[in-house]
């Protein structure tokens, strides 16, 4: 098991280096797991994480999925108290080496007016289009917006002792993202 | 096996380095929208200064107050304005709130992708997790900053969170008055066809004639739900 590990880490350090020497540099991309929550309406948003382990920076330049009038790639920009949703027309860049997180209060890709009702459990298929990578598909698993709220279940009775034993740091939860989110 | 494995990391890195020569430089740095800080824009009147704080970067400290949501300095006073539900009804926004021991005030668009849903399906859970005595005596309103798009949007959109969630649709001026007259950046827009307005991030919570309370966004409907208790019994009581 130990050796197994070792090697199959070797191997994927590797895996990385022959990229990684490739002529000219490339950008090597992996996402991560993608969700989206149940519409309100008929637009939601697609969140993951985008990890660019080539040499060479990359952007995310569009997205596109069938079933939705238009997908469009935005930041939630928030500063001074205030939030506004801006395109990001020239795209999200992935510096390489890097991962860039889309997440709820950020970076996502917006899926407008979707044509056929959304349910919990439903996989919204996008195809993102890369400067470097090229085409590459993932599959956006939807999660009931109701349901997303971790701290029923992280926080029952002994959550709640948790907290008054906490430090003066006061996180109130892991999934807290106060304000930075922007 | 920690051990083994940093060391096999080390060895490959060094293989890397030694295998592009020089080919390195961008790494691992993660580049993150620059944190804001905010600058209170406070405007003249004693309300608006009061509710500069709603336009700054709210940060709870549970520790110290004893609540999950962030308490303002000043007490913001509740707004009056007379705009219309959803049904195209006069709704006076003190009267209609009169009986409600806790009223959520909300600024808001239904085509909001994440930070919009998030706070709604956070009070709904909310109103769902205390008890229904309690439940009973909360209001939720929602004010559209994106009237004209969301005239025909709002009821559905709020039943889709809670049907007892109150929408509040004006003209843009008007709502960009409201906003205003309280401290807030006007952000309701006029056209149609366009993302997005900006809107306030934090969810206001009136106890009485004033505010002294409000959630930032990330704040989960169980946190609210611990402080919602106390603020229907007895306000926003100081330690």
């Amino acid at each position: 098991m130990k050796s197994l590990t070792v090697r199959s880490t070797l191997a994927a350090m590797l895996a990385v280096l022959l990229v990684a020497c490739g002529s000219g540099g490339s950008s090597e991309i992996a996402l991560g797991e993608a969700f989206s929550f149940t519409p309100a309406i008929d637009t939601t948003a697609a969140y993951f994480t985008i990890t660019n382990d080539g040499d060479a920076d990359d952007v995310l330049l569009s997205a596109s999925a069938d079933g939705f009038g238009s997908v469009e790639l935005h930041d939630t920009i928030v500063e001074g108290g205030s939030a506004s949703m801006v395109e990001q027309t020239d795209g999200i860049p992935i510096p390489a080496g890097s991962s860039v997180t889309l997440e709820p209060g950020g970076l996502h890709v917006m899926l407008i007016e979707a044509e056929d009702a959304i349910a919990a459990g439903d996989e919204i298929e996008i195809t993102l289009e890369f400067e470097n990578a090229g085409e590459v598909t993932l599959v956006s698993v939807v999660r009931d917006r109701g349901e997303d709220d971790p701290q029923p279940m992280n926080m029952d009775m002994e959550g709640m002792d948790d907290m008054d034993d906490m430090g003066s740091e006061g996180e109130m939860d892991m999934e807290m993202e106060p304000t930075e989110a922007g | 096996m920690t051990a083994l494995r940093t060391l096999v990391l080390l060895l490959a890195l060094a293989l890397v380095a030694a295998g592009c020569a020089g080919g390195d430089g961008g790494d691992g740095d993660t580049a993150t929208g620059a944190a804001t800080e905010a600058a209170a824009d406070a405007g003249d009147g004693a309300d608006r200064v009061a509710g500069g704080q709603l336009q700054q970067t709210l940060i709870p400290d549970p520790d110290a107050t004893g609540y999950q949501g962030a308490l303002l300095d000043l007490p913001v006073p509740k707004p009056e304005f007379v705009l219309r539900d959803t049904a195209g009804k006069p709704f006076d926004f003190v009267a209609e709130t009169s009986d409600a021991a806790v009223t959520f005030l909300y600024f808001g668009y239904t085509t909001c992708p994440d930070i919009c849903p998030a706070h709604m399906a956070a009070v709904s859970s909310a109103l769902r997790a205390v008890d229904p005595a309690v439940a009973d005596q909360v209001e939720m309103v929602f004010v559209s900053v994106d009237p004209e798009r969301d005239v025909d949007l709002l009821r559905q959109y709020l039943d889709s969170f809670d049907p007892t969630f109150q929408g509040v649709i004006g003209t843009p001026e008007e709502v960009n008055q409201v906003m205003a007259g309280m401290g807030l950046h006007p952000s309701a827009i006029a056209e149609d066809g366009d993302f997005p307005p900006s809107h306030p991030i934090n969810v206001i919570a009136f106890t009485g004639d004033t505010a002294e309370i409000a959630y930032p966004f990330g704040v989960h409907g169980g946190a609210i739900a611990q402080d919602l208790p106390g603020l229907v019994a007895e306000g926003v009581i100081r330690s």
